[in-house]
């Protein structure tokens, strides 16, 4: 096994160890961003449905200007935005490097994106349930949490899925400005060494990543579809 | 009670303000069953959905046991919606809830315990005899059954008022009279004050005891159920009531000169109108014998309603037209309402 893998990828064996650094250094951004981002998502993908026309907390005003900022923000590369927020990035981790640094740019970038995965879950919600729920004297906040969010479960897991493996496309771009991880390694330790093994290495092991995502996003949407 | 007085909703778009409501004001009255009935697009959604505030009045009051919601806060209105349960064509029960889940949802809050609920729940269940299915969940289940589930979850909360919005127009004939039952023993068995909205007269006929017509987002006819079958006045209501009669058939057959309804010299295609409780009486048996006319039934429609018979009879009678004249004098002294066809 080991020398199948030493013939294989002999310059992943060769350095084992920048290999695993690069590996958690991706799953530490993409936890962190991935957990800022799901909060924020959550609020404000909630906060667009209801407070669009004929939502349960009608605000014009507040819905229009989210919608316009979610679309000024996923309109913008991730690299464009990653660099042009450096500044902002330093004055609030203080760097714009390592994996610190590159969580306030994932979060800019994911935030936009998973509040419209959650709009999108919310809005298949049947008004019918929405109408039912206030008709047994819910108040709006009760309508939210035990309808619109419970009622969207699969939907949410779906988009949370589709959202993480967009964060992953992103942490690796971060990896080209200083943050490390797997794009890093690629970069520096496959393409600009000629090693073209490392290179595939990376690629094979995104692709368990994202198959182990789905898998379990599919898995979870089952059990909570009835 | 409940009273609305003047209930207006208009709803304004770019184009032009659909008035789906104007002016509207009735009084249903504690263990009513009052039907509201009306084409597509009468306006009757809006108004069952604007006694509890689902929709807003533009203008009028909404006065539910001498009190008008439309006055009270949110808080306190909610409080007011616990009291008025409310069931849809389309059930609108919780996909991912049990049965017995959904039958709770309402009882959150309200302070019960956890056995509380669970024993309500149960009993519920038993109400609207759905004990096997407590752990199915919605999708696993018939329309008729889940508007069951519907039923027991809009009386969890202890409701003194049932709003039913075309509770039974997603269901099959034999259904819909299961769940019609369903709601007259509800009505019986704990007092409760039904509104049930429907464009199918059918409805009407197997349990309200109140009617009102509803066309262009006005109530143009409003009577108790006896009446407005036995003497309906508008137009619209007419036709309603034609729907569940079989007599549409006999005007067929005049019109295609049926050879049943032929009639000779000296003799006369008569309808009769049978209300209140002159149906009981052997009226053409008696004139037969006393006018010395030949009488015979051509066409009826026989039943009763709200406790009443009610119906109508074309019979062909024949004989000297001095005895039929009488004859049909004799049948109007019982108040029957004679209208000579041919
Ligand atoms: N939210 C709304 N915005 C604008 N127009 C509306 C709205 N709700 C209802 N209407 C209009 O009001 C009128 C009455 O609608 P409503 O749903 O009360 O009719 P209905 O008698 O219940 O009909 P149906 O039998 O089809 O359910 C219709 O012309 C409808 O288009
Ligand atoms: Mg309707």
């Amino acid at each position: 096994m080991l020398d199948l893998l030493n013939l294989l990828i002999p310059n992943v064996m060769s350095n084992l160890n920048s290999m695993w650094i690069a590996f958690l250094q991706t799953i530490q951004m993409v936890f962190f961003a991935g957990l800022i981002s799901a909060i924020f998502g959550v609020f404000f993908g909630t906060v667009m449905v209801v407070t669009r026309q004929g939502g349960i907390m009608e605000c014009k005003p507040v819905w229009w200007v989210l919608d316009k900022v979610v679309n000024l923000f996923r309109c913008i590369p991730f690299l464009i935005m990653a660099i042009a927020m450096a500044p902002v990035t330093r004055m609030i981790v203080g760097t714009s490097i390592h994996v610190i640094g590159a969580i306030p740019p994932l979060v800019v970038a994911t935030v936009p994106f998973f509040s419209r995965q959650i709009e999108s879950s919310l809005l298949e919600v049947d008004p019918g349930l929405i109408e039912a729920s206030q008709a047994m004297g819910d108040s709006p906040m009760q309508t939210i949490f035990r309808v619109y969010l419970k009622e969207s479960i699969p939907g949410i897991i779906r988009g949370s899925s589709i959202t993480l493996i967009a964060l992953i496309g992103y942490t690796t771009i971060s990896g080209m400005l200083g943050a490390g991880g797997l794009g890093d390694y690629a970069l520096n330790h496959g393409y600009f060494r000629y090693k073209d093994d490392v290179t595939l290495f990376v690629i094979f092991i995104l692709l368990l990543i994202t198959t182990l995502i789905q898998s379990f996003s599919d898995f979870f949407c089952k059990k909570t579809t009835h | 009670m409940i009273e609305l007085k003047h209930v207006t909703k208009t709803f304004a778009s770019k184009e032009k303000d659909v008035h789906a409501c104007k002016d509207v004001s009735l009084t249903i009255h504690d263990g009513d069953i009052y039907g509201i009935i009306g084409f597509s697009g009468a306006g009757k959604s809006t108004l069952v959905r604007c006694i509890n505030l689902l929709e807003r009045p533009t203008s009028g009051e909404v006065i539910i046991d001498g009190v008008d919601i439309t006055k009270l806060s949110e808080k306190e209105l909610r409080k007011v919606r616990k009291k008025i349960g409310m069931i849809f064509q389309h059930f609108n029960l919780m996909p991912s809830r049990t049965v017995a889940q959904n039958i709770a949802y309402p009882l959150k809050g309200s302070g019960l315990s956890k056995q509380e609920i669970n024993k309500k729940v149960d009993d519920l269940l038993e109400l609207v005899d759905l004990k096997e299915k407590k752990d199915a969940y919605p999708s696993q289940l018939s329309g008729g059954q889940k508007q069951r589930v519907a039923i027991a979850r809009s009386l969890a909360s202890d409701p003194t008022v049932l709003l039913c919005d075309e509770a039974t127009s997603a269901l099959d004939p034999q259904t819909t009279q299961s769940i019609l039952n369903l709601l007259k023993e509800v009505n019986k068995k704990l007092n409760l004050t039904i509104v049930l909205i429907t464009h199918e007269m059918a409805v009407i006929k197997s349990i309200c005891n109140q009617v009102a017509v509803m066309e262009n987002g006005s109530i143009v006819e409003q009577s108790n159920i006896y009446d407005l079958f036995a003497n309906p006045k508008q137009q619209v209501t007419k036709n309603f009531v034609m729907t569940t009669s079989s007599m549409n058939k006999l005007y067929e057959m005049i019109e295609s000169n049926s050879p049943l309804i032929q009639v000779k010299e000296n003799e006369k295609l008569i309808l009769l109108n049978y209300a209140n409780n002159n149906a009981d009486k052997a009226l053409i048996s008696e004139v037969s014998r006393n006018f010395s006319v030949d009488t015979s039934i051509v066409f009826g429609n026989l039943e009763v309603i709200d406790h009443r018979p009610l119906g109508s009879l074309a019979i062909i009678i024949g004989g000297e037209s001095v005895n039929v004249d009488a004859a049909i004098q004799y049948f109007e002294s019982y108040g029957v309402k004679v209208e000579v066809l041919k």
